[in-house]
């Protein structure tokens, strides 16, 4: 494999609220390449929007702190400037379909309006020229042209899916991060959306982030999957490993969930709740639910003690698969 | 088409206000309050026996006569040999054709011949360069505080900005009009400053007179305009300190929310530079939701405010005729009150209404079906 | 399932958090803590001067003859402190008396002395004497001795009522004057001139000037008849020596005291605020209840009739019912309450419809819940936080309407509310003679009572909207 078009290297994220800082994202690493389509998965809550917000530099006013490096085509953009990052990386670089993304357009400009913008601002096409790419982006996501004049209320939540789809791509981004493109929507038009994600992927050549909280539909789309637990990053690696051989008792238990019809899924089999960010528990965060260890005499004043490291296991498929667990060490 | 659709339901919607509004008054003025009304029919039908016998003045039964028959005449007219009910539609007829009577006491508004349509034309003026002028500038003043707040959030400005307005929020306007008179017209004199405010009034009484029967010629007297805008000054100081306040915290709370939606996120991710981005993402989304909070407390605003200032500033307004209507002769001057009861409403809708066509405007999701 | 259910909703939480968290968001900011410290104010403020008014105040209040011993429109003694002219404020004393009865006259004398530092002295002295028989005649006699070691002899006087009114007197007048006119001084007074002031002073080349020291003042009541039994009253004799500022916030045109009318009015505000929440808040939780639980054609009607009531213009209303039917105060707040309602019950019925919409009820009613239960337990946790904020503020516009009804004159009550003593300065005038301790304290006191409830308001606005919770 060549340079990746992006690594995360171990970021933090954290926000200050009146009942203390919240760690949503606590020391988080992964690459990825060009043309490849990354997985994040979690529970809610456990920090993948963050991660998104990160990776675009948009972050609630709350924030507290923010450290680590996001390198882009091997450049830290964590850390430049401002303006440089806007005019250099935003929309230009790396887009973002933002989760219920029902709410991502304005509703008092017409569609058009908000699809030309980034062109305007960054390309200085000519208004006129500006719609005519629109329209072409809208039809490319299955849209009629004549959408470039309506208003986001007289849309679908498909279609405003869709159009947020076609803003995404309306530079012809080097990432696309898509934050649970599919979630707020039915059965079918869900289908829908994932059949276009693919087909854009191939006809543009397109890198996704594409996070969701279920892994059935991560495996139509990534070539490799990254697992979150309460704010780190428990297993990462290829899909065929990650599906065919999950290691994380955490991974395991959400491949569990996964039934085989399709919908709207709960997972309500594990038992416990998200632990809370702001006072993590120690060691690691996934003991109090982690079947292992209420069963496994001998990880007691390990796991609930000190952190697993990351570890090497055995890997088929083109990434190394790393994950956090004290059981194979 | 959407648009003229929801126009008229608007419309349909105020008038149907102004009706209510009539029917109450009307209801009032026929049954428990029905000698108010014998009383009016008396006080007109004098009026015309007394020009008969200016006339002639030796027609004395001659003009008892007129005034009897017209006392019947006037009795059937209001309805007053019907049943309460028939009556209170007589009543509304009368108002909604602009037949409002005569004052009881029309020596206290020196308008002539105390009709209370002439009254009350006389006194709308001055209302409408208040309000328009107090609502518009507020409005405007306000906004921007409020946006600019809300996108300092947290600051120091910004708590000053909701301090005031909390405060603002809880002043009695006219009473904000008392201490700017005592302030800016009574100690000014006092300290001998070269410069001090009237104590109230719309113009001097140079000028009153004519504003009384033809306000377009006072304005087409350049000395006399400025004079009007000298007397504004401090009614329209005092309009302001208190509404700014209201319209910078609900555009303050309007932009907050809207500032934390996706699409504004959005907007910054495509790269927009702030400037933008508050322009188009957050002023202009918020302004339906400023304008709707707003209209909820517009008759407060309106009447509970403006109306009573005028009363402070003795600003010949609608306001200020029903002060001298209330209290100026001992007892009510009734026929005038429920006039301009019923003007005021009126006022207040074609307001409510022009702010809805602004509202129906700025919002497509209302503009468009 | 169902169970668990019930647990949670039963467990004492309000929109997900516990009464202790409430609390602790809601004192977390300044505001909190300011507001409930104010509020606090308030409520102390308003119960002591329910204790301290007398239970007819209201009829005191607006008898003009109990108050006519008052100056009229004077500012409060403490403006002495910050003028170097220094005027002499209201004293009133009961001077210790001795009572004698010989040959069916009685007398009754007494004597007491006042210090006199100011530059404009008293205005006026009044005697009042308490227990003389109806049909019984008597006289007054004075004799003021006077720091420069003069003394003045007045009377005797005939006494007639129940109080003698020195400055009215013209035997007074002309005995002062000839005092002076003794000792070479002529002095020309005014025909509406009180001549009591003089009292206090000396006079050089016709020019009055203040005598500083002691004054010394014996009083002789001479009465014939006996004054058996009440002359034990120790108030046998009380005399008033009107000044030219008064008490605490001074008086008003008709010598109110200005600070009771204004304590009077604590009580009534908080009132005014808390009735018309409470009955416009019960109006708007049960509409908005109705309509976004029925839904349907209850909801349509309940729906147009509460954006006709948001829209309806209760002012202009009120003053003309004011005016038609002669209202009371409460009259005017019922019918403000009836009116007010609509903003309220709008946002309930919409927080309902969201709550209707959350999964859990529709999981609670798919096992099969009653809807009275999903009401206890699912909405009216919910939206009472909510309602007791729309509460909170609703009472501040009650009070400002009100008060500007007051101000019209309107509405009106056997007390004295603050709206109403700024009626009766305007009116008077009062504002363009600069009389700023009756203009400026009762609008001060409205604002304050309804700044209060904005700021209580304000400081529960995170409570109920989680999303000012962060930062
Ligand atoms: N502005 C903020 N202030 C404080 N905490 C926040 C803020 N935004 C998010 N959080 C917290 O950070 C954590 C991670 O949030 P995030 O939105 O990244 O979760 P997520 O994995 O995307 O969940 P979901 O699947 O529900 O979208 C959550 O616990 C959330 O409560
Ligand atoms: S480290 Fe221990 S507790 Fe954590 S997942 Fe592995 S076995 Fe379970
Ligand atoms: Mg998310």
């Amino acid at each position: 494999m060549g340079m990746a078009l992006l690594e995360v290297d171990n970021i933090h994220l954290y926000y200050s609220t009146s009942k203390g800082i919240v760690k949503a994202v606590d020391g988080v690493s992964f690459e990825l390449e060009e043309g490849e389509t990354l997985a994040l998965v979690g529970e809610s809550g456990c920090g993948k929007s963050t991660i998104a917000k990160a990776l675009i530099r948009l972050w609630e006013r709350n924030v507290s702190s923010v450290t680590g490096e996001i390198r882009f085509e091997g450049r830290d953009v964590l850390h430049i400037s401002d303006e440089e990052f806007r005019m250099q990386y935003r929309w230009k670089k790396i887009a973002w379909v933002p989760q219920a993304s029902m709410n991502s357009l304005n509703p008092v400009l017409t569609i058009g309006e908000q699809m030309i913008e980034p062109l305007v601002i960054h390309h200085d096409v000519d208004k006129d020229k500006a719609l005519m790419q629109a329209m072409d982006m809208l039809e490319a996501v299955g849209l009629p042209r004549d959408i470039v004049r309506r208003y986001p209320h007289q849309l679908s939540g498909g279609m405003k899916q869709r159009v947020a789809i076609a803003m995404a791509l309306i530079l012809m981004p080097k990432l696309v991060i898509l934050d649970e493109p599919t979630s707020a929507l039915d059965v079918i038009t869900q289908a829908n959306i994932m059949n276009l994600l693919k087909r854009l992927r191939r006809e543009f050549k397109l890198t996704y982030i594409f996070i969701t909280h279920d892994l059935a539909l991560a495996s139509e789309l990534a070539d490799s999957v990254a697992v979150m637990y309460a704010g780190k990053l428990v297993e990462w690696g290829s899909s065929d490993d990650i599906y065919v051989s999950p290691k994380h008792p955490y991974t395991v238990g959400l491949m569990g969930s996964v039934p085989t019809l399709r919908g709207e899924k709960k997972l309500t089999f594990m038992p416990g709740e998200v632990p809370s960010l702001i006072n993590p528990p120690t060691g690691c965060r996934f003991y109090p639910r982690c079947p292992y260890f209420a069963s496994r005499g001998e990880l007691k004043g390990l796991c609930d003690r000190d952190e697993p490291p990351y570890i090497d296991v055995e890997h088929k498929g083109a990434r190394r698969h790393l994950v956090s667990c004290w059981l194979y060490k | 088409m959407g648009l003229l659709r929801s126009l008229g339901f608007r419309a349909i919607n105020l008038v149907l206000i102004l009706i209510v509004v009539l029917f109450i008054i009307s209801y009032a003025l026929s049954g428990p309050a029905s000698s108010v009304l014998e009383n009016q029919v008396k006080i007109e039908a004098r009026a015309v026996a007394q020009a008969v016998l200016k006339h002639n003045p030796n027609a004395a039964s001659q003009a008892q006569q007129v005034y009897n028959t017209i006392v019947a005449q006037l009795e059937k007219a209001y309805g007053l040999d019907q049943p309460p009910i028939i009556r209170t539609f007589y009543i509304m007829w009368d108002m909604l054709s602009f037949n409002w009577g005569y004052s009881f006491f029309p020596q206290n508004y020196g308008v002539s011949n105390g009709k209370v349509v002439n009254i009350i034309a006389s006194a709308l003026p001055g209302t409408i360069i208040l309000d328009t002028l107090g609502i518009l500038l507020s409005a405007i003043i306000g906004i921007y505080v409020g946006t600019r707040s809300a996108l300092r959030y947290g600051s120091l400005s910004d708590r000053g900005v909701m301090y005031y307005a909390a405060v603002s929020n809880g002043l009695p306007q006219w009473w904000i009009g008392i201490v700017f008179i005592i302030v800016f017209a009574v100690m000014l004199r006092e300290v001998h400053s070269p410069i001090y405010f009237p104590f109230g009034g719309i113009l001097d009484p140079k000028y009153f007179g004519t504003w009384l029967v033809n306000p377009a010629a006072v304005f087409a007297n350049v000395s006399a305009v400025l004079n009007l805008l000298w007397h504004l000054i401090l009614p329209l100081l005092t309009v302001l300190i208190v509404n700014i306040g209201g319209w910078a915290y609900f555009a303050r709370t309007v932009v907050l929310n809207v500032a934390q939606e996706d699409f504004v996120t959005v907007a910054r991710a495509k790269g927009l530079s702030e400037n933008q981005v508050v322009n188009k993402y957050i002023i202009r989304p918020a302004a339906p939701a400023i304008l709707t909070s707003i209209l909820i407390t517009i008759p407060f605003v309106l009447f509970g405010g403006f109306l009573v200032t005028e009363v402070v500033f003795q600003w010949w307004g609608l306001g200020y005729v029903y002060n001298i209507a209330i209290t100026a002769a001992g007892t009510p001057d009734t026929p005038v009150v429920v006039a301009l009861t019923y003007a005021s409403t009126l006022l207040y809708i074609v307001i409510v209404f022009i702010l809805e066509i602004l509202y129906i405007m700025l919002d497509p999701r209302v503009r468009e079906q | 399932m169902t169970q668990k259910e019930e647990k949670r909703g039963s467990g004492f939480r309000i929109l997900g958090m516990s009464p202790s968290e409430i609390s602790r968001e809601f004192f977390s900011s300044g505001t909190g803590k300011v507001a409930s410290a104010l509020f606090i104010v308030l409520v102390v403020v308003s119960i002591y001067s329910y204790f301290a008014l007398p239970s007819n105040f209201g009829a005191i209040w607006n008898n003009p003859s109990y108050w006519k011993f008052n100056p009229d429109n004077a500012p409060p003694a403490w403006i002495n402190y910050f003028t170097s002219q220094k005027l002499a404020p209201q004293v009133t004393v009961h001077p210790l008396e001795s009572v004698t009865t010989y040959r069916g006259v009685t007398y009754i004398s007494s004597t007491f002395s006042v210090e006199n530092p100011y530059a404009v002295p008293w205005q006026d002295i009044y005697l009042v004497l308490n227990g003389i028989p109806k049909n019984s005649s008597a006289a007054v006699q004075l004799t003021i001795y006077r720091p420069d070691g003069s003394s003045m002899p007045i009377g005797p006087l005939q006494f007639s009522g129940s109080y003698i009114d020195l400055a009215s007197s013209s035997q007074v007048k002309n005995q002062i004057l000839s005092f002076f006119y003794d000792k070479g001084e002529s002095i020309t007074l005014a025909p509406t001139q009180s001549p009591i002031p003089l009292l206090f002073q000396a006079v050089k080349n016709g020019k009055p000037y203040t005598l500083d020291g002691n004054y010394t003042v014996k009083i002789l009541v001479t009465v014939f008849g006996s004054v058996a039994s009440s002359s034990k009253d120790p108030n046998f004799i009380t005399v008033i020596m009107r000044g030219n500022v008064y008490g605490l916030m001074g008086t008003d045109f008709e010598g109110h005291d200005l600070w009771e009318g204004l304590l009077a009015g604590f009580p009534i505000d908080l009132e005014i605020g808390i009735v018309s929440a409470v009955i416009t808040m019960v109006i708007a939780i049960v509409v908005g209840i109705m309509s976004g639980y029925f839904r349907g054609w209850i909801d349509e009607v309940l729906t147009r009739i509460t954006d006709i009531v948001i829209t309806m213009p209760a002012f202009p209303l009120l003053i003309v019912f004011s005016v038609l039917f002669a209202w009371s105060l409460w009259d005017a707040i019922l019918f403000l309450s009836i009116l007010s309602w609509g903003g309220a019950a709008r946002i309930i019925r919409s927080m309902i419809m969201q709550i209707r919409e959350a999964q859990y009820i529709e999981g609670a009613k798919i096992v099969g819940a009653r809807g009275s239960w999903i009401l206890r337990n699912h909405i009216l946790p919910q939206i009472m936080p909510y309602s007791l904020y729309l509460l909170v503020t609703s009472a501040p516009g009650a009070i400002l309407t009100i008060s500007a009804l007051n101000f019209l004159n309107l509405a009106g009550s056997a007390y004295p509310t603050w709206g109403n003593l700024l009626y009766w300065a305007d009116s008077t005038g009062a504002l363009y003679a600069g009389m700023w301790w009756w203009v400026i304290p009762p609008g001060l006191l409205i604002a304050f009572v309804a700044v209060v409830f904005i700021l209580v308001a304000i400081a529960s606005e995170p409570v109920v909207n989680p999303r000012l919770r962060y930062g």
